[in-house]
């Protein structure tokens, strides 16, 4: 460094030697972060409101004619694939249909899912006492809304509500939130994790997390033993469920659970001769599957599919080293490894059609937020993944029953794109159209028949 | 599928960890921000605040980070850029020496060249300016440079040259192949 390079470093320190950052910086940050958010959301309803007026003009001036009125079924479909799709917007609970009309289900919920003819739904109680569990530094009210959810059940027009599983009220300095809850096939029993709160003096600790089962019957709660809060599991049949390993998403084996006295076998281990050549198939060189952790699980329009993770090895903050999804259909166990990069986020949806959706987020260094995603397509029988023409990144997806349509919320938007072949070919019937966009009608939660 | 209290959670630790970060490096970033602004403490304020903002949304992507801090010194110096190209083009000033400015008022030829460079780096471009503020007072590689601005080494070394050049002639100082020369003149 030469004398004029130095002379400069020090005038530079001297410039800013005493420099203080202006008071309050994180609060004024935070208070400018909820200002850009109220802003989005009024945008995004002046955008709305725009997109409403101007469509029946639009419409008319391309088909001549005005619209028969909202709600009513109108020549033009809203949307391609049929069936009809789950929806909430501003806590109410919606049926669209393809043709545009809806059906109100329900007001005041936060979220739902169908399954086995029934609606499982739920929304924030804010039992008393839960204002004492705000997180550290948060001060506005929406910080009290991890640990209050009240669970229902309803038919699938909204009928015959029942609250089945109801937010506690802390008792001294600890409260229990119930997530990730699951109606069995049959609706008879559900399943959720119950994860423990400490309030301490500064920050919110976290206790034991467990799975549990209700009988909606007769109300009896069966412990199922420890369980990490967020790892994924699913109902195989009306009494058994298929969990990982009690070691969490690091575990060697995914196991069944009986729901009426918590007892456990084994169901699959990464040691399974099947999965491990699948999976060195797919990452050559990796050597063998060191862990394996359950994605999904669909009874499927066949034969039943599972999804699991697996990896030679893991690494911290969630990002794994040489994964492959792997899908086993009877079987059949095929292993999905679409990027070779050296940071790599798998994650796959099922759907009931047989066509299942693999988003792969990826880089070549640790900075998230330059990864590229991408998501595929494919079926079991297929064995290729096909890559989904979409937006890059997505809240939530759905494809439709036959399996050739793909949704996929992002933004307030529901983007709709055909599923590409051979996938659809699973469907006999494969449609081709340009991506269609649905705008304003609320948050996708499902696609059903 | 209820939501899973990861989210939430992910999204608690991220925000702790994230003030612990804001805590921690607030001062270093905000002096950044000074010098990429040429001392303009109002946009530094301003460039703060916009930085960490956008860190802030992204906190749950960067807690999978082990520092945030790459990321925010990107936004700012990025910012800090594009604020001033979208300002017009200031006529280059006169450097004379400023009266009420009690840096000038101490005597000190010291003092007085420090003062000197000081404003002649808020005369520099801005992309200028910023590589030679974080190689020399930021003491980052030529490599880290150029992650943050987007740029081959090779273009962080040009810079720094060109800039480090103009600055001498700002600042009225010899170039230093010319300071040699004459130094080493019997």
């Amino acid at each position: 460094m030469s004398d004029f390079e130095r002379q400069l470093r020090d005038a530079m320190s001297a410039m800013v030697a005493d420099a203080e950052p202006p008071p309050a910086v994180m609060e004024r940050v935070r208070r400018r972060h909820r200002r850009h958010n109220a802003w989005l959301a009024s945008a995004g309803v002046v955008v709305v409101a725009a997109v409403v007026a101007v469509a029946p003009v639009v419409s008319a001036l391309r088909t001549g004619e005005g619209r028969a009125g909202h709600g009513h079924a109108s020549g033009r479909l809203l949307f391609p694939g049929g069936g009809r799709m789950l929806l909430i917007a501003h806590g109410d609970l919606k049926w669209l249909y393809p043709d545009g009309r809806t059906m109100q289900i329900a007001s005041g919920f936060a979220g739902a899912t169908p399954e086995g003819g029934k609606l499982l739904a739920w929304k924030h109680a804010n039992p008393a006492g839960a204002s004492r569990f705000l997180p550290h530094g948060c001060s506005d009210p929406d910080c009290t809304r991890i640990h209050d959810l009240s669970y229902y059940t309803m038919n699938l027009d909204g009928s015959d509500s029942r609250l089945v599983l109801p937010a506690e009220p802390p008792v001294g300095n600890t409260a229990f939130q119930y997530e990730n809850a699951q109606l069995s096939p049959d609706g008879s029993r559900l399943a959720y994790i119950s994860q423990e709160l400490r309030n301490g003096i500064k920050n919110i600790f976290l206790g034991a997390s467990e799975l549990w089962s209700l009988d909606l019957t007769t109300g009896q709660k069966t412990d199922l033993g420890p369980y990490y809060a967020y790892t994924p599991y699913a109902w195989r049949d009306n009494t058994t469920i298929l969990a990982d390993s009690p070691d969490g998403p690091d575990g060697t084996s995914i196991q069944l659970v009986n729901a009426r006295d918590g007892s456990r076998t084994t169901y699959l281990t990464v040691h399974d001769p099947r999965l491990i050549s699948a999976y060195e198939r797919s990452r050559p060189g990796a050597g063998p599957p060191a862990s394996i952790s359950l994605d999904a699980w669909s009874p499927g329009p066949g034969n039943s599919t599972l999804a699991a993770s697996l990896d030679a090895r893991t690494r911290p903050f969630g990002t794994t080293n040489r994964p492959a999804e792997i899908l086993v259909e009877n079987s059949h166990v095929l292993a999905f490894a679409p990027s070779r990069s050296k940071w790599i986020i798998l994650s796959v949806k099922l759907s009931a059609s047989g066509v299942f959706l693999l988003n792969s987020q990826s880089g070549r260094c640790h900075c998230p937020d330059i990864w590229n995603s991408v998501t595929y397509a494919g079926t079991a029988h297929s064995q290729q993944l096909s890559p989904v023409p979409s937006i890059p990144s997505w809240n939530a997806s759905a494809v439709n029953p036959e399996g050739t349509v793909i949704a996929l919320y992002y933004g307030g938007i529901i983007n709709l794109v055909p599923v590409p072949p051979p996938a659809c070919d699973h469907a006999r019937k494969c449609l081709h159209f340009q991506m269609k966009q649905l705008f304003g009608r609320g948050a996708l939660l499902a696609w059903e028949r | 599928m209820g939501p899973t209290l990861q989210e939430a959670l992910v999204g608690q630790d991220a925000g702790d960890s994230f003030e612990e970060f804001v805590r921690g490096r607030s001062a270093y970033l905000f002096k950044l921000a000074l010098l990429l602004t040429g001392q303009n403490r109002a946009e530094a304020e301003d460039l703060l605040q916009i930085s960490l903002e956008r860190a802030y949304r992204r906190r749950a992507l960067l807690a999978r980070d082990r520092s945030p801090e790459p990321y925010v010194r990107k936004v700012l110096v990025n910012a800090a850029i594009d604020r001033r190209r979208a300002l017009k083009r200031r006529a280059e000033q006169r450097l004379e020496a400023r009266d009420h400015d009690p840096a000038v008022d101490d005597r000190t030829g010291e003092v007085a060249n420090r003062d000197l460079l000081a404003r002649s780096l808020a005369l520099l471009p801005p992309r200028q300016r910023a590589v030679l503020v974080l190689r020399y007072w930021g003491d980052l590689s030529e490599a880290e440079i150029a992650a943050t601005l987007g740029c081959t080494a090779g273009t962080v070394k040009s810079q720094a040259s060109r800039g480090l050049a103009r600055l001498r002639e700002l600042a009225g100082v010899p170039a230093a192949g010319q300071c040699e020369d004459r130094e080493g003149t019997p």
